[in-house]
């Protein structure tokens, strides 16, 4: 097996640079709305120089580069640019898996003999990149026998370079790898091991496979693995459905609504974002989660089983909303609120509404999804949720829906869809939300 | 002085049946009339069953993004223009 990482280079960052010829070359941070309390969703190569990294504050950003310009995140910007570069590597391969939003892997053993070898065809993957997305949107890429060593391999190619890691050079490359640089290993694991006196890849491959699996279970078995150089995660190509196992959504509270009637407010926006995904996907959910979080960043919240599986909103909102009052209600300041149904199941499977006001709410969710199908998910909003949270999705309008970007339905969600919306959607995978 | 956003701008542009997207070559607003020098970035956005294109690109000198609502075939100004340089 030979597979491809195509890593984007400060993606949201270098879309916003090609777009405006005014921030190149500067240092620049996508971020939610520059005038409130946000954190770093990219950095432009110039801000990277400064130490600005992803997930950093915006203050701390503007400690570090007091000249850096902030820039507000456009998700559709950045959806649409993807479509473009997954169109590409399609043209490629059809065994393409989408890592994120700015990532795939290409599994490529077949095509490589046509391209002239791997790096002959990673050229021509960048230089197909330049012509449809411009010269300031790059992309580096990672040559390797499997997925965890090519995206190592990616990770000394950027910025816009190739690195492929040959067999031989694989001794080489356990040796120098911290365990911390392997996705999938975090720091608290990394943290673990290294008490047990491991700290590089192959000082995995050497430790006993029998303690590493009496400390970490099956994990273990994977971690003997990767210290070998191999790699047991399954390459999984878009079209390979995924079954959905929950559908959820969560959203940092603006000052402004932190008090327990904005918070409330809150919870029913996402609930109805929630109850409309799963409208969309035909599917019901049994079981209902929801947390928060405080003023001191301490997250408190439950489960709890409905009586029947639902994807009416207002049933996922109160179940939310009793959890929330089994907790002692809302603090006086929200900063974070969280709901998702999990336990899904298809709708056709579950038993229709006896009761006439459940009928006429399922009615009513029908109308209002036709209206927002033709005329967007703005146009028709619960007087409650307008009066509110209309300052919050122009608050986090560029990040909070980051997570939301799908390139394109996945079959099931696909088939669920009317036709006219299904017409419509990109022969393209759906993005894994990062993070 | 660009077009501020939201206001309605004339394009002269080129639909070509094998493009992605139409092709602005010169707008006009207000009476006067700029050539597009380039095009930086087109994307695309939807609102419900609409799809709206917007175009960054340079015309006249200045930097400025215009929007296409292709169900209206109409162009709008979606966002001041600037000065480049």
């Amino acid at each position: 097996m030979l597979v491809l990482h195509i890593d984007m280079d400060s993606y949201f960052a270098s879309i916003e640079q090609q777009a405006n010829p005014r921030l190149r070359g500067r240092p620049i941070v996508v971020s939610g709305r520059p005038d409130i309390h946000s954190v770093v969703a990219a950095a432009s190569r110039e801000a990277k120089r400064y130490g600005i990294r992803a997930g950093m504050s915006t203050w701390e950003a503007k400690r570090l580069c007091p000249g850096v310009t902030f820039v507000a995140g456009n998700p559709d910007k950045y959806g649409s640019m993807a479509r473009r570069f997954f169109q590409i590597l399609l043209r490629y391969t059809p065994m393409v898996e989408v890592f994120s939003i700015d990532e795939a892997f290409l599994e490529v053993s077949q095509e490589i003999g046509r391209h002239g070898g791997p790096l002959a065809l990673g050229r021509k993957i960048q230089e197909e990149f330049r012509g449809a997305l411009g010269e300031w949107v790059t992309g580096s890429i990672g040559i390797a026998e499997n997925k965890m060593l090519a995206k190592l391999a990616v990770e000394e190619a950027k910025p816009a370079g190739i690195r492929w890691f040959r067999p031989e050079e694989i001794p080489g490359v356990l040796e120098r790898t911290p365990l911390e640089a392997v996705c999938g290993i975090g720091p608290r694991i990394a943290r673990r091991l290294s008490h047990l006196g491991v700290l590089k890849l192959a000082d995995l491959g050497r430790f006993p496979e029998r303690v590493l699996r009496r400390e970490f279970g099956v994990y273990g078995a994977t971690l003997a693995l990767w210290g070998r150089g191999l790699d047991p995660t399954p390459f999984v190509p878009y079209w390979q459905v995924e079954e959905v196992k929950s559908v959820g959504h969560s959203h940092a509270i603006p000052k402004a609504l932190r008090h327990p009637e904005g918070a409330r407010s809150v919870l029913l926006f996402l609930c109805e974002g929630v109850g409309r995904r799963l409208r969309l996907k035909g599917l019901s959910a049994r079981v209902v989660h929801f947390s928060l979080r405080d003023a001191d960043m301490r997250f408190c919240g439950g489960q709890r089983a409905l009586e029947s599986p639902t994807d009416d909103e207002e049933t996922i909102f109160r179940a939310a909303l009793d959890l929330c009052e089994a907790h002692g209600g809302f603090p006086d300041e929200t900063t974070l609120v969280a709901v998702r149904a999990t336990s899904v199941l298809p709708k056709e499977e579950t038993v229709r509404p006896l009761f006439l006001a459940e009928r006429r709410r399922e009615r009513l969710a029908e109308a209002v999804d036709k209206i927002r199908d033709r005329h967007g998910d703005r146009a028709i909003w619960r007087g409650s949720v307008f009066a509110s949270c209309r300052c919050l999705s122009q608050a986090t309008g560029g990040l909070g829906q980051e997570k939301k970007i799908v390139l394109a339905e996945k079959a099931s969600e696909r088939a669920a869809l009317p036709e006219r919306q299904a017409s419509r959607a990109r022969p393209v995978p759906a993005a894994r939300a990062r993070g | 002085m660009g077009p501020s956003a939201g206001e309605a701008v004339e394009v002269e542009a080129f639909f070509s049946p094998s493009a992605l997207h139409p092709r602005p070559l010169s707008l006009r607003w207000r009476g006067r009339r700029v050539s597009v020098e380039k095009i930086h970035l087109v994307h695309e956005a939807w609102e419900g069953d609409t799809r709206f294109l917007f175009y960054s690109l340079t015309a006249g000198g200045a930097f400025l993004e215009l929007r296409y609502d292709s169900k209206r075939a109409r162009w709008t100004a979606a966002g001041g223009s600037q000065a480049e340089g």
